[in-house]
């Protein structure tokens, strides 16, 4: 004795092909379509074999995507008065847009939320771009700045001993004023936490160089070039902030 | 006077008239490959039978859902009185155009 068959007997096409069939057309059509594309995915997998079939499946799927279906609104748009049907081409344009957008909401969120992502990550990127590549560096003359250093054997860049750097300071006359500097990485340490921090080195023309004043308190001093002075920094107003913030909720 | 048709529309109208009144999307498909070993894609044959009913020469109705299509309904097209006259039309005019022409077209 036989038995009818259930909906769920039967092979189910690709989820993919599927989903972009639901992606791409309207919603009062996708019952029919999914069901013609079942039904010829079945024939296939019966009269020729799977492989056929899911070639098949794939190339109308993707047909589909061109297909123009019927439009909804077309006993409105019979009765549009004359004074409408002489707005402009682009106004209608835009008005046939969003009804395509709306006849197809998952393809058009989808749609959306990619462009959405897409402009997000382009600014994000932008705006760490900007101020390295396009802005000026933020000081009284940065056209006139420049930054000198040596090569070694390998043609790798290398530090510039600090005599060398007196010598430039000396030598050179086409410098007005010329500084020394090296990265630094320095901890600080409290009694709540130790924290490692991003810092540079300098000679006591650094500021003067780059043509900026510290905002609190006083620059470096000559006397303070020497091995023995170690103790003198000047703290970025970021950092200062924030540890005399941490110290005040402390 | 009867619509002027298209070549696909021909195509598809005729097909539609061997199926009789179970006319539907991917069978529409099937009846064109398998008697002018032709390929149409199912998008072309879906905005072909919107377009011929758009132009009322054909109505549809929907079907009954069956197993093997999981449960869905078909969309079943027929051609309208309308529709027919305008087939007749075309076929008219391809006659017309024709007579005489078989030899140097090389027609059996």
């Amino acid at each position: 004795m036989s038995r009818a068959r259930a909906p769920n007997d039967f092979p189910r096409p690709p989820l993919l092909a599927r989903l972009i069939v639901v992606l791409t057309m309207p919603a009062r059509e996708r019952e029919f379509v999914l069901g013609d594309l079942q039904d010829g995915y079945y024939e296939r997998l019966t009269s020729a074999s799977a492989r056929e079939a899911r070639r098949w499946l794939w190339r109308e799927s993707l047909s589909l995507r061109t297909a123009r279906w019927p439009r909804a609104t077309t006993v409105v748009e019979q009765r549009r008065r004359p004074r409408e049907r002489s707005m402009s081409s682009s106004w209608n344009e835009t008005r046939h847009a969003l009804r395509s957008l709306r006849r197809a909401p998952l393809y058009s969120a989808l749609a959306i939320v990619t462009a959405a992502v897409g402009i997000g990550a382009s600014t994000a990127i932008f705006s760490v771009a900007k101020p390295i590549i396009f802005d000026a560096a933020p000081y009284s003359s940065p056209e006139k700045l420049v930054l000198v250093w040596e090569r070694d054997t390998s043609g790798e860049t290398s530090n510039i001993g600090f005599f060398t750097c007196q010598d430039i300071a000396r030598d050179v006359r086409a410098s007005s004023c010329s500084a020394a500097m090296s990265y630094w990485q320095p901890t600080l340490a409290s009694e709540a936490a130790a924290e490692q921090v991003n810092g540079q080195r300098v000679s006591h023309t650094y500021f003067t160089t780059l043509g900026v004043r510290p905002f609190f308190g006083r620059d470096f001093r000559s006397e303070e070039d020497t091995p023995e002075t170690r103790a003198v920094v000047i703290l970025t107003h970021k950092l200062w902030k924030r540890r005399s913030e941490a110290t005040q909720r402390s | 006077m009867a619509a002027s048709l298209g070549e696909l529309e021909q195509v598809v109208l005729l097909a539609l008239l061997r199926l009789g009144e179970d006319g539907f999307g991917v069978a529409v498909q099937t009846e064109i490959a398998g008697r002018t070993q032709r390929r149409v894609s199912l998008g072309a044959v879906y905005t072909t039978l919107a377009r011929l009913e758009q132009k009322g020469l054909v109505a549809s109705r929907v079907g009954d859902p069956t197993p093997q299509r999981g449960g869905r309904r078909k969309k079943l097209y027929r051609v309208l009185p309308k529709g027919k006259r305008a087939l007749v039309t075309a076929i008219e005019t391809l006659h017309a155009l024709t007579r005489g022409l078989a030899p140097s077209l090389q027609l059996p």
